[in-house]
């Protein structure tokens, strides 16, 4: 009997029966008009509006508890259903988990690099977004780490900074220095850096142990004999005491006392190379720091600090936020005041700290992301395609699922389920990979620099989970979407197991997408490849196998000023005497670390423009330099033993030299340049040569000085002998040791194993370059070689009927190579101006080649046609088998 | 497939669902003597508890979907209740497994209950 229900009541159905929206669609269809009716029963059976209250708390209550336990099952129930299909295909299931695996673990693998190089903030520093360094804007492109300040500019940077802006100082190098403790009989290296008192306050750090540098007077002096040591090194050296402080640490053979010890985690700025040491910046005469600086008419032997000419710290700036410009156009104006033409300061962010690797690695890497989101993108294509493949095949289940009533919406979400379990097995094989191949790449890519290590920290993780889910979306969903769009009726007129001409081309079209990135990165490969030859070959400018380079610290020898050139030639004797050694020379830098450039210079006859700086290498060598190294001698006479400090000042230049000023380095011999006066005659002209750090760049102009007429501590041995270097050098270290003893050898290694290791980047790209193209290669293969085989089980019949009514078994097996040919043509088409784009990125990464280059895209072409027709062979071989009769009963 | 497996698919061992949930057995109890829809087996439930046990609609819609599962209980065709009104309901029974199940526990109560006896905990039965 109905009756009409109140309206209080009828009010309470309808949002008791929204409420049931919070269950999965399955149950709500089962259950929920049950659920609402008793719902309804026990409200008109309530007698109070009490009772209805509590009622309707209990409704919701349990609503909320149990709604969210049916999604779980549900889910749960989708999971297992999903992993039975997904056993039913293995092999398919399986191929796709590798593919896919590959894929997202190449991506997370480089991602971890360029996170661990790039990206990271490894700085354990409060706040460290608000750290700039002062940079003027002509080292600005080259990011901070090329920033360079003289002391008086930091004073003056001081006195300008506005309230609550805080600056320190700290030496653009880090110094490998010498200590003893008083119970020490032998020095033990470490690595120093000097800084600011300011230095430990702006960063925000406080100490471990004991106090910071105590500031004197406030400005930049300090107590020039109070040392910081790092929390590693305290560790390291004196066992974690709290006795290390106050004590006594000789550091190149000056007195100094550990003041305190620096936080933990602390190591520096610099991520590559962790400070052992903190100095103050008034004990860089002290401890004889002279590294990465450059310099103009100033007297290296006197202090560096008061001398507005040495160019040798870099200044860090804490800026409140919002001030960065002001403060910008502050600092501007206060240089341009000093240097007398625009400065042009940029603050520039320290947040991420000082990195060479980041420096040399960042745009490699970015390369290299987006060739391995090429080869995921290709993966992703496969995966699709074959699960295209496997919803044609399982149109037959969805129509029956979708007769029996199942909701297409639940059959997309079962299909994205499947997917989604799918890519959680890849991106758990991807992290896998990537833990492995992320630390293997940076070993290779940074030469086991210690400090750096590619950790798979939650960014990495995070970033994992977000291109897998991306690739469900790329994959999952329109199969998914396709496999659900079908009539019942339609498919089971019985044809629909087979791939219907019209679904073949989306398998078609990710083919041919798949042909343009496989050509993208072949061609990139081939790039780089024929770049690592052009450097393999390149000519250095000397020869480096059958070279020793051994680095020595004269300076900490201990050995008296006059002493040193008879000490010299006794190392160089002492070595020349060794059986097996052709030739020794020493030289103040050179082929281990770039000379320093030194300005300011006249040159005979060279009018430079007003704005021009007449700048050049200087370096300081003894006469076999150039015989040792192997550098060809172009004109003129090289350096001898009769060039000493009483007779004529004279010069070796290199071709860059010559060529710069002269126009033609025939012109140069006889040419003079100096500082104040033309003093310096140049005799000689030799071939220009590549620095062993940058292998890539042009020589720099340069000139050689007898180091008989420049006193200059030379820092570089190097040694030819006839033989296999490594060895000689043991006798080398012996002979070092007879001649000068106490004279610190640095580092001793082959030229060749030098040039080798600078050459890691480039074998990086080659390496993982030539990975990526093979991945991409094998993936767009296995696609061309499925959709063909699908094409020709449903041309089966067709193929037969052609070959009944004569067809050759050749003409059956062109057409099928051509219809792959013509893939294979559409993705170079789309490829072709996908390379173009990819080449700007890619050009200054190559040496010695074009990066549109023709020949390496041709080749690249070439090798996708033949991978086009041995993909196509074998179904293409198949088809021409198909015997007519049973072909044609098949039909 | 083997005879065996296919044996064992199609009558699972009634002991193997013991022990029931609390609010199972009840349910099983109440559809034992007649076919009951889901608000009448909440009624009969709260009637034989003395206002004990009141099953919540959600865990007890919750804990049929389960039972429906496992095959211990059926649906039948919707019809009317004729002592509410009119409204079709849809009304639940239990299967040859389900009975089977509610025997074993009910059994497996008796044996409980049979040793606490034994054991002093309730008073021997006269």
């Amino acid at each position: 009997m109905s009756r009409a229900a109140p309206p209080l009541e009828r009010l309470s159905t309808r949002a008791f029966r929204a409420l049931l929206a919070l269950y999965p669609a399955a149950f709500r269809d089962e259950h929920g008009r049950e659920l609402a009716l008793v719902f309804v029963d026990r409200y008109r059976d309530a007698t109070s509006t009490w009772e209805r209250i509590l009622l309707w708390f209990e409704a919701v209550s349990g609503i909320l508890t149990e709604a969210p336990k049916e999604h779980a099952r549900m889910i749960l129930h989708d999971i297992g259903d999903a992993w039975r299909v997904l056993r039913q295909h293995a092999l398919v299931t399986a191929t796709i988990v590798v593919m896919l695996g590959l894929g997202i673990g190449a991506n997370t693998a480089v991602f971890s690099l360029l996170n661990a190089i790039a990206l990271r903030s490894p700085l354990p520093i409060q706040q460290a977004g608000q750290l700039y360094v002062v940079n003027r804007g002509r080292y600005a492109a080259s990011g901070p780490e090329a920033a360079r300040l003289s002391g008086p500019n930091f004073d003056l940077l001081r006195q300008t900074a506005p309230e609550g802006v805080e600056l320190a100082a700290v030496s653009r190098g880090i110094a490998r220095v010498y200590t003893r403790m008083p119970s020490e009989q032998e020095t033990v290296p470490a690595s120093l850096q000097l800084v600011s008192p300011s230095f430990f306050p702006v960063l925000g750090l406080s100490p471990a142990l004991g106090r910071l540098l105590p500031e004197a007077g406030g400005g930049r002096d300090s107590d020039e004999t109070v040392v910081v040591l790092s929390y590693a090194y305290w560790q390291r050296r004196f066992g974690g005491s709290a006795d290390a402080v106050g004590s006594q640490l000789t550091i190149n053979g000056a007195s100094f006392t550990i003041g305190g010890v620096g936080p933990r985690d602390f190591a520096g700025v610099w991520l590559e190379t962790p400070v052992d040491i903190w100095a103050p910046l008034t004990a860089q005469p002290i401890v004889r720091y002279s590294q990465s600086f450059s310099a103009d008419s100033a007297n290296l032997n006197q202090p560096w600090l008061p001398q507005p000419n040495i160019w040798w710290l870099h200044v860090v700036a804490r800026v409140p936020p919002g001030q960065v410009s002001t403060v910008t156009s502050l600092f501007n104006a206060s240089l341009t005041r000093l240097i007398g033409t625009d400065a042009g300061v940029a603050l520039q962010p320290l947040a991420r700290g000082f990195s060479k690797v980041r420096q040399q690695f960042s745009t490699p890497l970015t390369v290299l992301m987006v060739m391995a989101a090429l080869v995921l993108l290709t993966a992703c294509a496969n995966v699709a395609n074959l699960l295209l493949a496997r919803a044609v095949s399982r149109q037959h289940e969805m129509a029956v699922r979708r007769a029996l009533g199942a909701g297409r919406a639940r059959l997309f979400h079962q299909l994205l389920i499947e997917s989604a379990l799918i890519v959680v097995m890849a991106g758990a094989a991807a992290v896998v990979f990537a833990r492995w191949a992320g630390d293997a790449l940076l070993r290779v890519a940074t030469d086991g620099a210690p400090s750096l290590a590619a950790p798979l920290d939650l960014r990495v993780l995070a970033f994992a989970a977000s291109v897998a889910l991306l690739s469900v979306v790329v994959f999952g969903v329109w199969p998914a979407w396709r496999a659900t769009r079908v009539d019942p009726v339609h498919a089971f007129k019985g044809n629909a197991r087979t791939m219907s001409g019209h679904s073949a081309r989306p398998a078609r079209a990710l083919v041919v997408l798949q042909i343009a990135l496989s050509l993208m990165l072949v061609t990139g490969t081939g790039l780089f490849a024929r770049s690592f030859q052009q450097l393999l070959n390149v000519d250095f400018g000397f020869e480096p196998r059958h070279v020793l380079l051994v680095g020595i610290e004269p300076k900490l020898a201990g050995v008296p000023a006059p002493d040193l050139p008879e000490t010299y030639r006794r190392v160089l004797d002492e070595v020349g005497r060794i059986p097996g050694v052709e030739s020794a020379a020493l030289s103040m830098c050179g082929l281990q670390g770039s000379c320093a450039i030194e300005d300011g210079y006249r040159v005979e006859g060279f009018q430079p423009r007003t704005d021009e700086v007449v700048a050049f290498s200087v370096n300081a060598v003894t006469p076999a330099y150039f015989a040792t190294l192997g550098t060809p001698l172009l004109a003129g006479r090289g350096l001898s033993e009769a060039d000493r400090a009483q007779t004529l000042s004279i010069a070796v230049v290199n071709r860059a030299f010559a060529t710069r000023y002269f126009g033609d380095w025939r012109q140069a011999i006889g040419r003079r340049f100096g500082l104040t006066s033309l003093n310096i005659e140049i005799i000689g002209v030799v071939e220009d040569t590549r620095a062993l750090g940058n292998l890539k760049s042009v020589a720099m102009p340069s000139v050689f000085v007898p180091l008989a007429q420049r006193p200059v501590f030379p820092r570089e041995l190097d040694v030819r002998t006839s033989g296999e270097p490594t060895l000689t050098m043991a006798a080398v270290r012996r002979a070092i040791t007879t001649a000068a003893p106490g004279l610190p050898i640095e580092s001793m290694e082959p030229a060749a194993v030098r040039v080798q290791r600078n050459l890691g980047q480039d074998r990086l790209m080659v390496l993982l370059t030539s990975g990526f193209s093979a991945l991409a290669l094998g993936l767009a293969a296995f696609g061309l070689f499925g959709i063909q085989s699908y094409a020709i089980a449903r041309r089966t019949p067709e193929i037969g009927l052609r070959i009944a009514l004569g067809a050759s078994q050749s003409g059956v097996l062109s057409s099928i190579v051509q219809d792959s040919l013509r893939l294979v043509v559409y993705g170079t088409l789309i490829g072709l101006p996908l390379i173009a784009i990819g080449g700007t990125l890619a050009s200054g990464l190559v040496f010695g080649v074009s990066p549109y280059d023709p020949l390496t895209l041709l080749a690249a072409v070439l090798v996708l046609v033949v991978v086009g027709v041995m993909a196509s062979a074998g179904p293409a071989r198949r088809a021409s088998r198909v015997d007519p009769m049973v072909a044609l009963r098949q039909e | 497939m083997t005879p065996a497996r296919s044996s064992r698919v199609d009558t699972p061992d009634p002991e193997s669902f013991l022990p029931l949930h609390r609010d199972t057995f009840h349910i099983l109890v109440s559809l034992a003597d007649r076919d009951r829809h889901g608000y009448a087996v909440m009624q009969d439930v709260l009637e034989r508890t003395d206002n004990q046990l009141r099953l919540s609609p959600s865990s007890l819609y919750a804990s049929i979907r389960r039972l429906l599962e496992q095959g211990l209980i059926e649906e039948l065709a919707e019809r009317p209740d004729p002592s509410n009104d009119d409204e079709r309901r849809r009304y639940y029974r239990l299967t040859v497994l389900g009975r089977a199940v509610a025997k074993a526990e009910a059994r497996r109560l008796e044996r409980l209950l049979g040793d606490a006896r034994a054991t002093g905990l309730l008073p021997r039965r006269t």
